[in-house]
């Protein structure tokens, strides 16, 4: 039996011709949850994959900043992530947070006389997180990540809704040889203000 | 919505937070010296300080903080502190 997850990614339209030709790529930042990589929703808890990269695609179209929508259309593209001859640490099972925090415990151990603060900053001080993932990707076979999240969505942003409760499935995916360029299908578009 | 993904995690041919990782985890900090680990942390953008160069140690620093005798970079707090700001000034102090 092959060892493929379906994965959703909502983006900007005008992205899925790039992406269907070269294949996903991510641009490093640290606001993101698991560390540097491409992000998909895959089935777990919460709404559908699909529904919640539709809208993770809407919110991210609008520049609050500039109060502006960046992109009109959205396209949610679906792939087959290949998950054999590969490392992961799943993060949604009891196992998979022990050994987070076996690690974490251990680096804490010894650091005993240093001092991150400077670490904890952006994205409501969760830029610890992502470079401790940085920091065993770095240092070990991982490659992917799977984890519950909790993401704000359109309606989460307006109403400034923070929670440590995760609200949807995610997989972070360091290395795009994982992903099935031949697989990569528009499975819906739509307009970023009809929702 | 569970199912799928806990029956991909039945497929034998997945290597999911396995023995090895741990294994890797353990072998890595039990070899990797005070030094190299810093660089590591600092590949993976995390900058750390030496308190014990640089700072009193961070229980001093924060009773010194709440007698405010001591300046220090945190933000001088109330008395009434929710969970998350007190979770900060002791890991941030």
């Amino acid at each position: 039996m092959p060892a493929t997850i379906t994965a959703y990614h909502g983006t900007d339209s005008n992205n899925v011709d790039d992406i269907k030709k070269g294949n996903f790529i991510y641009k490093p930042d640290k606001s993101h949850w698991l560390g540097n990589g491409i992000y998909f929703f895959i089935d777990g808890i919460g709404e559908e994959p699909i529904i919640l990269a539709s809208k993770w695609a809407i919110a991210q179209s609008w520049n609050n900043k500039e109060k502006y929508y960046a992109y009109n259309n959205y396209s949610v593209l679906k792939t087959e992530v290949d998950l054999e001859n590969t490392s992961i640490l799943d993060l949604t099972s009891d196992e998979g947070l022990e050994l987070y925090n076996k690690y974490r415990n251990r680096l804490l151990d010894k650091l005993e006389y240093y001092d991150l603060r400077e670490n904890y900053s952006g994205n409501s001080g969760f830029e610890y997180d992502f470079k401790l993932f940085e920091h065993i990707k770095n240092n070990s076979s991982v490659d992917i990540i799977i984890s519950h999240i909790y993401i704000k969505f359109t309606k989460e942003r307006k109403a400034l809704v923070k929670s440590r409760i995760p609200n949807c499935t995610i997989i972070s995916i360091a290395d795009n040889n994982y992903l099935d360029k031949e697989s990569i299908d528009e499975v819906r578009k739509g307009r970023v203000n009809d929702g | 919505m569970m199912d799928s993904l806990r029956e991909l995690k039945q497929n034998e041919n997945l290597v999911i937070n396995s023995n090895n990782l741990e294994e890797e985890f353990d072998a890595y900090f039990d070899n990797v010296s005070k030094e190299d680990l810093i660089n590591d942390l600092s590949e993976a953008g995390i900058e750390i300080q030496d308190i014990e160069k640089d700072h009193v140690s961070v229980f001093d620093a924060y009773i010194c903080n709440q007698n405010e005798n001591y300046t220090f970079k945190t933000h001088k707090k109330s008395s009434s502190q929710s969970v998350e700001e007190n979770e900060m000034e002791l890991l941030a102090a």
